[in-house]
């Protein structure tokens, strides 16, 4: 027979020996190494040792598929289930806009790097860069461990269902129906369409270029409209914001003219990206810019908007790429998403455009304490055909801070 | 006649409800024939959302534990990460060549050195006995001998250095026995400086005799010839910002030439390094001078070099100081094994310029856990967006067999900037600290609540007793107090054959409560748990329509999440518990509790819905899933404030009689 004495005594027993045990676990944790180690490297085929200095380092491989890849293995070393991403973004190596419109795909919750596919098939080199990701999958869209974006034909499909993943396909057969769909998609994951907005020329695309990494850091959504004409699915995006937009052009007159900027104005609220007049100036320009104000809400919650990357001082990283190659565009997107977030600037082959120089310049280090010296950082995307070892190592002196100058 | 004072739609919605149940017979559907049948899938219900509530939180410490996925093989393009750089070299030269390259690219002159020290040894003392030099004259330091040496100054030829100025514009400072090496050099075009020396004590006493070299040395450090581990990390410190370097013996005597040199130079300070601190004895070496000495114990192994880069002496302004003081500040650290001093030697001249910062040891094939804890102590954090940095940097030095992939890998997401309010997925924060204790709390109390009832209450029927165990995994110690002040010291009665507690309206209320956080929050938690797992639906397909808000995942997990809740307490737990309390048939079981159910768990949802939202929003700037503790604690949390705001219409529902507290 159970006394109420035994059962004090048992009570009392259980309540010491239950803390006790909780604060040995805890203990016990807090010392506790988990084992993630250690793993063998097989140097890929095309194994490349990139050219390094103390404040950049290059990147690049052999083709557009290889170059997509390497530039994933920066952001993903894929070594254990946390440091892997949740999906794979595939896009058409043919489709310029397609590709420049997947970047907003890449931000969280989506967390997903841009590889290159064909219309009918994937190349081997994303092929393999898909086995070694090995994808998480997206929890708020049914665990999907691909995107395919654009028109992308049934054997893409077939052979990722052929490996057991699941996977999502925005379609658009243009890159206007296209944008409206991937807007659409993000908004149904968000919640919300994002008040802000990118627009940029179709003509003139190249200066959506800083736009991409900006949408792979942040999401925001990227449009394209004619010279001289808002296209209908752009009207209908525009519309969709509760209230109004907040619209962010790149280019200057010569890529949309007055005309459109006009009617963009009747959709919300409207700032043209200061672009120094091409885009070389156009990528310092957004580099440095910013837009911090209201949003909306109502009365006891209201939202701010935050657009741009506005960086004007040291210890930042920056996306050094030539705008001759746009797959390389799209792919180096995926860097300003994890790892060193920071702006693409457009330099040239062996040579870097005095505006862009002199944001560099602006943002340059000088030289503190060694406990508080700020550091930039520069990837250098591409090969030597594209920008210069010459020019590799211009930057990195700009990137660095000037031995006795304060 | 009750039903007349019932607002409309109510009343709409329980014809409505009940007619469809009539039609469809969900008694047959569910293949239940009697009263026994739902009551042993009630309690098959409550079992899998007790096994799911207690699963959901073991899975978080299991796969903290065991990591899930990690690949023994992968193939890669190159070795570097977005938060790592790897120094490539399958020997020492190669890496020495390979960090003279990084520091110096000069390419058509464009950021090359002013010199190249060559040192024909592969002794650390000896390299790091150079790093003083490389300092004062912008040099790096290159290993050569008889085989690679025409390779390297074939080499340096390319690299077109400024020169030395202090040494007659020589490019080249030879250190080392080797007559021919010095004759290669001497019949190349390249203009050199030789030093001769048989042993370490030469060697420094040489150095330190070069023209200009004394000039501005205001303090040195003396560290031991014996311990790498010790004495390297500070070479990091002089690359940068200068200083002597001296040595002491295992007898604990400083070299002739270190005494000498202290002697006749003026320094101010000296900081001497050891393991311990049973190291006075070298003080009484230097008690005849004008120096201030310095104790620096740094401790032993690889907690030698964490030390040192926490150190700093805020007299002098001398020390990394990369500590908690300075843990919103920038860092950078090299990453050296252990089994390859020599290497680290060299390594540490990447503080000369660039991305400079302290070095720190690891193992070969796993990252030493000395190092691992303190580099998650300086792990970075944002506080409004990813882009405002500060950033981390690691130089991982050596081959993938010096320093194993799986380090770099880890040492890349432990540097990943995260936000300052959660730490990232493995990252500790305050928010993650409290939802362990919350969570660990709800395991205890659970844990308690079932022995007691199990020990101690034989009355209390078996769902009564599932009911304040789950929801004590729901809300934690607070169901814990409700079950003791609605138990004990609380006088009982048996009416019909069932005990039933007589309390004060208000533990009725309570206890109501809780039958609504055990049945129906538990329900929608662990609901949460497996779509979150299993991924949630996504409707995008709805834009086209307007309703985009209802193809969205969170939207749409709610809305599943709340029906599910709403069918199991209505049409299976419910009319069990109401047959048990009062012996109503099933059927009535459904018409009684429809409303109350439909009322409690509305006002109960609404609660913990908003206020998960607004914990998300507010302090998790990425949605976590069921793979993070933070998941739970926010659960839980956002449960104990739907339990408040359910308590008012719950206490209403007491009060008239259409539920009971009294079980």
């Amino acid at each position: 027979m159970i006394k109420n004495e035994s059962l004090k005594r048992r009570h009392t027993a259980l309540l010491i020996l239950l803390p006790l045990i909780v604060a040995a676990l805890i203990a016990y944790l807090i010392f506790y190494q988990p084992n993630y180690y250690p793993i063998q490297v097989q140097p890929a085929a095309e194994y490349i040792r990139p050219k390094v200095t103390k404040n950049t380092v290059r990147i690049f491989a052999g083709d557009i598929y290889q170059n997509a890849a390497a530039l994933t293995q920066i952001t993903y070393p894929s070594s254990f289930e946390d440091d892997r991403p949740n999906a794979v973004i595939l896009v058409r190596e043919d489709k310029k806009e397609d590709g420049l419109l997947a970047a907003s795909v890449t931000h969280h919750p989506i967390n997903a790097p841009i590889l290159f596919v064909n219309k009918d098939s994937i190349p081997e080199a994303t092929w393999k860069e898909m086995e070694r990701l090995d994808p998480q999958g997206v929890f708020v869209d049914d665990n999907v461990k691909a995107i395919l974006i654009g028109d992308i034909g049934k054997e893409v499909k077939n052979k990722i269902k052929s490996k057991g993943w699941r996977y999502r396909h925005i379609e658009g057969n243009n890159p206007f129906k296209l944008s409206k769909n991937i807007d659409d998609y993000l908004a149904s994951i968000h919640g919300d369409h994002r008040d802000t907005v990118i627009i940029a020329s179709i003509d003139a695309a190249e200066y959506a270029y800083p736009a991409v990494s900006w949408n792979a850091h942040m999401g925001d959504g990227l449009f394209f409209v004619e010279k001289d004409s808002v296209p209908q699915e752009v009207k209908d995006a525009l519309n969709s914001r509760y209230g109004k937009a907040y619209i962010y052009i790149m280019g200057g007159q010569n890529e949309i003219s007055s005309k459109v900027v006009k009617e963009l104005a009747s959709y919300g609220h409207i700032q043209i990206i200061p672009n120094n007049g091409d885009i070389y100036g156009n990528s310092a320009g957004f580099a440095g810019y910013k837009d911090f104000g209201k949003n909306f809400g109502w009365w006891i919650s209201k939202r701010n908007r935050d657009f741009g990357w506005g960086i004007a001082e040291a210890g930042h990283n920056f996306i050094f790429i030539n705008p001759n190659d746009w797959h390389l565009v799209v792919s180096a997107s995926v860097l300003s998403h994890k790892g060193k977030h920071g702006p693409m600037l457009l330099v040239q082959g062996d040579y870097i455009p005095e505006s862009v120089k002199n944001y560099l310049q602006t943002v340059r280090p000088s030289k503190t304490t060694p406990q508080e010296q700020l550091y930039n950082h520069g990837w250098i995307i591409g090969g030597e055909k594209l920008i210069s070892t010459k020019l590799q190592a211009e930057i990195d002196m700009l990137l660095g801070y000037e031995e006795g100058v304060r | 006649m009750k039903d007349k004072n019932k607002p409309f739609l109510v009343l709409y919605i329980k014809i409505y409800i009940t007619e469809q149940y009539n039609r469809c017979k969900i008694s047959k559907l569910l293949k239940i024939k009697d009263d026994i049948q739902v009551k042993r899938l009630t309690i098959i219900i409550c079992i899998l959302i007790c096994a799911t509530l207690i699963f959901g939180p073991i899975k978080v410490l299991y796969e903290y534990a065991i990591p899930k996925d990690v690949k023994p093989t992968q193939s890669r393009m190159h070795m570097n990460t977005g938060n790592t750089t790897r120094v490539e070299g399958d020997k020492t030269k190669d890496i020495a060549v390979e960090i003279s390259e990084i520091l110096y690219p000069g390419i058509n002159g464009v950021g090359a050195a002013d010199g190249y020290i060559l040192i024909n040894s592969d002794k650390w003392q000896d390299v790091l006995s150079m790093i003083p030099l490389a300092n004062k004259y912008k040099a790096p330091i290159i290993n050569v001998n008889k085989e690679n040496i025409n390779t390297v100054l074939e080499y340096i030829s390319t690299k077109k250095p400024k020169g030395i100025s202090l040494l007659q514009n020589a490019m080249v400072i030879y250190a080392g026995n080797q007559e021919d090496i010095s004759s290669t050099i001497a019949k190349s075009d390249i203009k050199s400086y030789n030093i001769a020396y048989s042993d370490l004590n030469q060697l420094i006493d040489k150095v330190y005799s070069l023209p200009g070299f004394m000039e501005k040395q205001d303090y040195g450090f003396l560290v031991p010839d014996s311990n790498p581990i010790v004495s390297i990390p500070v070479g990091t410190w002089i690359a940068n910002q200068g200083g002597l370097l001296l040595f002491y013996n295992n007898e604990k005597k400083p070299y002739e030439s270190g005494l000498n040199i202290v002697k006749d130079t003026k320094l101010k300070k000296l900081y001497y390094l050891t393991e311990d601190t049973n190291a006075q004895s070298l003080e009484s070496y230097f008690k005849d001078m004008k120096l201030k000495l310095a104790a620096v114990t740094v401790g032993k192994e690889e907690s030698s070099a964490v030390n040192f880069a926490r150190y700093y002496d805020p007299e002098e302004g001398i020390g990394w100081d990369a500590g908690d003081r300075r843990k919103d500040s920038s860092h950078n650290y090299i990453i050296c094994s252990k089994e390859a001093p020599t290497v680290a030697a060299l390594a540490a001249q990447l503080s000369l310029a660039g991305k400079s910062g302290p070095l720190l040891w690891t193992e070969s094939n796993k990252l030493s856990a000395k190092t691992e804890g303190y580099l998650w102590s300086m792990k970075p954090n944002y506080w409004v967006s990813p882009a405002e940095g500060p950033y981390n940097h690691g130089w991982i030095i050596g081959n993938s067999d010096m320093i194993d992939y799986s380090i770099q890998a880890r040492i890349d997401y432990i540097f990943e900037i995260v936000p300052y309010k959660t730490m990232g997925e493995q990252g500790v924060s305050g928010l993650d600290v409290i939802s362990i204790i919350f969570t660990t709390a709800a395991l205890c109390s659970a844990l308690w609540i079932a022995l007691h009832a199990a020990l101690r209450m034989r009355y209390m029927t078996l769902l009564i007793k599932l009911m304040w165990v789950i929801s004590a995994l729901v809300i934690g110690p607070f169901a814990l107090l409700i079950y003791i002040l609605c138990y004990y010291n609380v006088p009982w009665t048996k009416m019909n054959g069932k005990k039933m507690w007589l309390r004060p309206l208000w533990k009725q209320t309570a206890t109501a409560t809780i039958l609504v956080v055990a049945f129906g929050v538990s329900t929608i938690s662990a609901l949460s748990f497996w779509l979150t797992w299993l991924g949630l639906p996504n409707l995008s397909a709805l834009n086209w329509s307007g309703f985009f808000l209802l193809g969205n995942p969170i939207i749409l997990q709610m809305i599943i999440v709340y029906l599910a809740a709403f069918i199991i307490n209505v049409f299976i737990i419910m009319p069990v518990i109401m047959n048990q309390m009062s012996g109503v048939s099933y059927r009535d079981g459904v018409n009684k509790s429809f409303l109350s159910v439909l009322i409690s768990l509305t006002s109960f949802f609404i609660g913990r819905a908003i206020s998960n939202w607004w914990l998300m929003m507010v302090y998790s700037p990425i949605s976590p899933d069921e793979s993070q503790i933070i998941w739970w604690g926010f659960m839980q949390l956002a449960a104990v404030i739907g339990f408040a705001t359910a308590y008012v219409p719950v206490w209403k529902l007491v009060r008239y009689g259409k539920v009971t507290g009294t079980m």
